[in-house]
């Protein structure tokens, strides 16, 4: 009637899925270095930047008015280039982002809706029917098996104790 | 005299006695016979049954939104089993809906059914087969030893400690490991002191919903892990074997 594993099965799945979950945003992020290739770019005007000011720091501006007021165009006019490439940066980010989470959460509902279509009629275990009483119509949904574990209290009961597992360790 | 019409009277309940106590026994005998039939009743079901109750249900042309027994709920005839379309009809429609069916009734008779009655009959169809075990349980002679009752009891004893050990555990490892709440309904908070509702009511309804979600996450860890020693149990109990 039960499968001997399909409660191990079933508890690995949602194991899975939490651990991606927790994952995701080091995912994200390297989806998007992989994905970004300026990144170098910004790292160079930041570089050029900080160099420019250290020379601003050396120029005096009573003695040489020109060559400071001209440094400190240029220092103005790359710190607005670097400001506009990192904001389009940070919304190709949050679109990567979005994207994986959205892919992630489908790919979730896929698993689960295949995992309850397995085992709808059939208990991933089953257990006396009086060690569960009085719950044991409500354990026992949709498989209707007397002392049945059915696979949407599993996988109520998996989801509830593997976050309080993660929330524990993390 | 007096003394004769009592000797009669005492012979008539004594033959009364054993009369009722005759019939009580060929009841009995009775049940044990046909107690397999019965199941097969409950569980399973007869075509000629099926095809009676399908054009009952066919000629309804609407569908109760309150559920409505007909029938007593002893020995209900028919059973309904949950099937997805595409394990049930190969050539049926694609609409990827839940329904149920009749085992007897072929795809192309399926008539809808509304959620609710399919879960009435699913709780009926579970009553009944809780009765009829409990009903074969307490026919079958029951073969009482000494050492076996002294085991069971000794057994119930130790389970119990067990659960009630298993249940301190839980909760010493709730409190221990998740003490601490981060409140993120400041949001949540702000809205409802915005729409009018005092803040002693939203102060003890957040307090209500926190009690309900530790009574809830206890309940999981505490089934999870009673699970969890079920199966290892029986895993080193088959190896062991």
């Amino acid at each position: 009637m039960a499968e001997s594993y399909a409660w191990i099965l079933v508890l690995g799945a949602v194991l899975l899925c939490n651990l991606v979950k927790t994952f995701l945003p080091s995912v994200s992020s390297l989806l998007s270095k992989v994905l970004q290739k300026d990144a170098d770019q910004e790292t160079q005007m930041r570089l050029e930047i900080q160099s420019m000011k250290q020379e601003l720091s050396t120029i005096s501006m009573m003695d040489e008015f020109a060559r400071y007021a001209r440094l400190e165009r240029k220092i103005n006019k790359m710190t607005d280039k670097l400001k506009t490439h990192v904001k389009s940066r940070t919304g190709q980010l949050a679109k990567i982002k979005w994207m994986v989470s959205i892919v992630f959460y489908i790919l979730q509902a896929v698993l689960m809706i295949s995992l309850i279509w397995k085992y709808y009629a059939d208990p991933v275990t089953v257990l006396p029917s009086k060690w569960i009483a009085p719950l044991e119509r409500l354990v026992a949904f949709p498989s209707g098996v007397a002392g049945g574990v059915g696979i949407t209290c599993w996988l109520v009961v998996c989801n509830k104790v593997v976050a309080v597992m993660l929330q524990a360790f993390s | 005299m007096e003394r004769a019409d009592v000797i009669m009277q005492k012979s008539s309940g004594e033959k009364s006695d054993s009369s009722a106590k005759s019939r009580a026994e060929l009841r009995r005998r009775k049940l044990l016979v046909n107690s397999e039939d019965r199941m097969k009743r409950i569980i399973g079901f007869s075509k000629s049954e099926a095809n009676v109750r399908n054009a009952d249900m066919n000629m309804a042309s609407t569908i109760p939104l309150e559920p409505v027994r007909d029938e007593p709920l002893s020995l209900p005839t028919s059973t309904r089993v949950p099937v997805f379309p595409n394990e049930a009809d190969p050539g049926g429609d694609s609409s990827g809906e839940l329904r149920q069916r009749p085992r007897g009734e072929g795809p192309s008779d399926a008539a809808p059914r509304s959620p609710r009655r399919g879960l009435q009959q699913y709780l009926s169809r579970f009553d009944e087969a809780m009765k009829l075990r409990s009903q074969l349980v307490s026919e079958e002679p029951r073969q009482e030893d000494g050492s076996g009752a002294e085991q069971l009891d000794a057994f119930r004893v130790f389970r119990l400690a067990g659960s009630v050990l298993l249940a301190l555990a839980v909760r010493a490892f709730v409190c221990k490991y998740l003490g601490e709440k981060k409140m993120k309904r400041t949001v949540l908070t702000a809205a409802l002191l915005l729409s009018g509702i005092p803040a002693e009511v939203i102060r003890r309804s957040m307090e209500t919903y926190n009690r309900m979600g530790d009574v809830f996450t206890d309940l999981s860890v505490y089934f999870f892990t009673f699970i969890l020693c079920h199966e290892v149990l029986g895993l080193l109990g088959s190896e062991s074997a």
